[in-house]
């Protein structure tokens, strides 16, 4: 399993990875409390540039690639979504740090580029893919429940909000013999 | 949450955090394939100094903190147990790369040195304490439901094994909240009379 950091693009979307140039481009969509509620950093207002600068030398980890998600129709960009944790020797990773703007959200951009990173994923070779969310967060809940992933457990006071608050992580996975099913439901709704 | 590498000791056993010169102590007594059956790696004969390596990089650059186990009562060194994913920001960790000799297992050794690793981490500061164990390993389950650990789910297909297949990942885990009832249970295994008390 050997993922390299390339453009991905279909009809509805497409994910660069991360570079110093996207600085422009998801200031204004970072810029709204509500993606940072429940988060362990926050990137809004005046803490954009913190998160900016840590999710731009988080790019040279060879274990991660964080992307910038823009709709392809329009070329407006919709948010931010990562591939974390990449394991070679087990054939696993997660897809993790998705955010996306107001106007993206509820859209055909998440299953889009869920459609895009699965592939990949699995095409590289990836045993497994792994999906978290924090307890309370019923909208990412529901969205990897709609994708079709299986709830495999629940780390308790696995970590603290900016807000000092602890907050449980539900695991969710998809095999790679699962992946037939969940494409043909993410192309369903695409 | 700071921890640091400390000689832990009770009664029943001391923990060495781990040196060079352990590398001898260690040889011989992970030199059993019953021991590697089911990990990630193994560290029977041929493959023991590359597992001691990994054990002693992990260490000495501070990712994990990593004990050798000895038996109080003989002096004998019996086995090996380490903290490892340290997230100090997150006040968590995790006990793993546990295994004793044959000898060893079934007896105090592991709920005494279970309490003494427990008892440092929630001292320090922890709020939560994971274990994880091969889906097939009945054994460590078993000891971790003994132990009054809570089984939180199972990862599929989580990790390769050396043997080429991908195991489940059982975890579990004890919160701060659950420690003091956890600490009564070992302690009274450890002390069955009460005797001490």
């Amino acid at each position: 399993m050997r993922i390299h950091p390339n453009t991905l693009e279909n009809p509805v979307v497409r994910l660069e990875p991360l570079t110093h140039s996207h600085h422009v481009h998801l200031r204004p969509v970072m810029d709204e409390p509500e993606l940072w509620a429940e988060t362990v950093v926050r990137g809004d207002g005046e803490h954009f540039e913190a998160w900016f600068a840590q999710s731009l030398a988080a790019q040279s980890r060879p274990d991660q690639i964080t992307y910038v998600l823009f709709d392809a129709r329009t070329g407006t960009c919709a948010g931010v979504t990562a591939l974390l944790a990449m394991d070679p020797l087990s054939q696993r990773l997660e897809i993790g740090g998705t955010r996306l703007g107001r106007g993206a959200r509820g859209s055909k951009i998440n299953p889009a580029s869920k459609h895009l990173l699965l592939t990949l994923a699995f095409n590289a070779g990836a045993r497994r893919v792994e999906l978290r969310t924090l307890a309370g967060n019923a909208r990412s809940e529901r969205a990897i429940q709609k994708l079709g992933a299986v709830r495999e457990g629940v780390r308790r006071h696995y970590l603290q909000t900016w807000k000092g608050q602890w907050r449980d992580s539900i695991i969710f996975s998809i095999l790679d013999r699962e992946w037939p099913t969940v494409k043909a439901r993410l192309e369903a709704r695409i | 949450m700071e921890l640091t590498p400390l000689i832990l000791e009770n009664t029943h056993v001391r923990l060495e955090p781990l040196r060079a010169d352990h590398r001898a102590v260690l040889r011989p007594l992970a030199d059993d394939p019953e021991l590697w059956a089911l990990t990630t790696i193994r560290g029977d004969g041929a493959y023991f100094d590359a597992w001691f390596d990994l054990m002693l990089g992990q260490h000495t650059s501070g990712r994990q903190i990593s004990h050798v186990v000895y038996e109080q009562d003989s002096g004998e060194a019996v086995g090996h147990s380490a903290y490892l994913s340290l997230a100090p920001e997150h006040k968590r960790l995790e006990i793993g790369w546990t295994w004793y000799i044959a000898s060893a297992r079934g007896t105090s050794i592991n709920p005494a040195a279970k309490l003494l690793l427990l008892e440092q981490a929630f001292a320090a500061g922890a709020r939560r304490v994971e274990l994880k164990t091969h889906g097939l390993n009945q054994r460590s389950q078993n000891a971790m439901l003994k132990m009054g650990a809570t089984r939180e789910g199972v990862l599929r297909q989580h990790t390769r094994t050396w043997r080429g297949d991908c195991r489940d990942t059982v975890f579990f885990s004890v919160l701060d909240t659950e420690w003091p009832r956890v600490k009564d249970g070992l302690t009274a295994r450890l002390d069955p009379a009460g005797e001490t008390r």
